[in-house]
């Protein structure tokens, strides 16, 4: 597969997606629940990275920031 | 050397080229009524460390503030230090290394980036405890902003060790679709680092300049799927120079400066799927796969699964497994200096487990009896992880190939 496919296929998938039934605001209170939000948290998501970084070859597409310590 | 530079430049234009047209493309075409909520009063404080069967430790406490300054816009300023023993390498290289080609002395050449010959992790009776001797210090400023039905976020960072500075901006925006249902988000990351080794003369630079986009949807009131992608160009120097490369020469043992191209084109894609279980719990399932220019590609899978065990109590059991495999120019033994050389044990091949333990206490009625939890707001957070990684090759240092670390973070939140 080329690699443009590959970087193409999520937003294919995304544009699919997004056609799906919408859910109204009526309905998102149990989405509002934190064990429902991605990312919940994006500080301590960032301090799990960190050390991650170190450790493999890697990196990118979890969401968080990390770096400035050149062990990417 | 100068075509390099020219097709590396002008492929990092045409990525720009192409983020700047679907930016346009998608953003330029929608708008929304709802006015996006920016992040909210939040104080945090992390105690967070990291100790590892190669005999490094590291702890890194954070502070991180944010205030709500109008309806619309947030600030944040964050601070975060690490402490660490001997930042890579400390217990005695078991090689028979005779002579070097570089310009340190063996324990330069081989131990940490503070330039120690002592301290490091605790060693025996002698040193049963871990003395801290290298610090780096992180501040970030940065701003979110509420525009036209999204949030434009931008961050400074700043990252400053004895032989290291990173500055680095950070800009986001994220714009949100159909009710609120779907968002995209649109990134961009530019670091500017120096890197001066201790045990060399020489100052250089690394430059990396990353592109994110992520797409958020609601499926259901049980469902959201996430995709995530990132794109990230590399160029200057991108070898660890402590790192270095034990060749044997007709007898002899010489430890060589590793040699690493310098450029890194590194790319991600993952998808991500968070579904409630039922009432009191959530599991989210995640895949990335990921490759880049020196022939380095992985796959990672992931599991969380959250559960509240009481009003107040949430648990987190996470897992987590990647494998990868190693760059074009890695090899366990190198037989005579080569063009491109590492012994960078983090571009071999191997596999890696991690488990996760969390354990989030919401204040509020009953768990006031603990300290600052009678007050709702506040928010204690407890995480304890276990990683293992085996490559198919051992360390150059120590000759292991298997590498156990935990990992904690004691945190607490304080929102108002």
């Amino acid at each position: 597969m080329s690699i443009r496919i590959r970087i193409l296929l999520p937003f294919f998938g995304a544009l699919l997606l997004y056609g799906c039934a919408t859910v109204k605001p009526w309905g998102k209170e149990g989405l509002a629940d934190p064990i429902m939000i991605i990312d919940e948290n994006p500080i301590n998501a960032g301090i799990k990275e960190h050390f991650i970084d170190y450790r493999e070859g890697a990196v990118g597409a979890t969401g968080a920031e990390s770096g400035g310590c050149g062990c990417g | 050397m100068q075509l390099g530079q020219q097709e590396q430049k002008a492929a990092v234009a045409g990525v720009v080229k192409k983020f700047a047209l679907f930016f346009f493309l998608i953003f330029g075409s929608y708008s929304t009524d709802f006015a996006q909520l920016v992040p909210g009063n939040e104080t945090q404080v992390n105690f967070s460390g990291y100790f590892d069967s190669f005999n490094v430790s590291v702890l890194y406490p954070s502070i991180s503030i944010t205030k709500k300054v109008s309806w619309s816009t947030s600030i944040t300023g964050r601070y975060l230090v690490d402490l660490i023993t001997a930042a890579s390498i400390r217990n005695g290289y078991t090689g028979s290394t005779t002579t070097s080609n570089t310009s340190a002395s063996k324990v330069d050449a081989v131990t940490a980036a503070s330039g120690s010959s002592s301290g490091g992790s605790g060693d025996g009776l002698e040193n049963p405890l871990p003395e801290f001797d290298e610090v780096r210090h992180e501040f970030n400023l940065g701003f979110a902003q509420s525009i036209a039905g999204g949030i434009l976020t931008l961050d400074g960072l700043y990252s400053t060790e004895s032989d290291y500075t990173s500055a680095t901006i950070i800009g986001n925006y994220t714009q949100y679709f159909a009710e609120n249902n779907a968002s995209l988000q649109l990134g961009i990351v530019r670091s500017w680092d120096k890197v001066f080794p201790k045990t060399k003369d020489w100052k250089k630079n690394k430059n990396v300049i990353t592109f994110n986009a992520n797409f958020t949807q609601i499926i259901s009131t049980k469902l959201i799927v996430q995709l995530l992608t990132t794109y990230t160009n590399n160029n200057g120097l991108l070898s660890d120079n402590y790192q270095l490369v034990p060749i044997t020469i007709e007898g002899t043992d010489s430890l060589f400066d590793p040699v690493h191209p310098d450029l890194r084109i590194r790319r991600a894609a993952a998808l991500s799927f968070k579904y409630r279980l039922f009432d009191k719990a959530s599991v989210q399932l995640g895949y990335r796969y990921y490759w880049d220019s020196w022939n380095v590609k992985s796959n990672t899978i992931s599991a969380n699964y959250q559960m509240y065990l009481s009003k107040n109590l949430i648990l987190g059991i996470g897992y987590r497994n990647n494998v990868q495999t190693q760059a074009f120019f890695f090899k366990p033994v190198y037989e005579t200096p080569e063009q491109y050389m590492t012994s960078d044990i983090k571009l071999d091949s191997g596999h890696s487990n991690e488990v996760q333990l969390q354990l989030i206490i919401q204040g509020g009625k009953g768990v006031e009896f603990l300290p600052f939890l009678e007050d709702e707001r506040v928010q204690y957070i407890f995480d304890l992880n276990f990683y293992s990684r085996l490559t198919d090759s051992p360390y150059w240092f120590n000759n292991k190939s298997n590498l156990f670390a935990t990992n904690f973070n004691i945190g607490i939140r304080y929102r108002y």
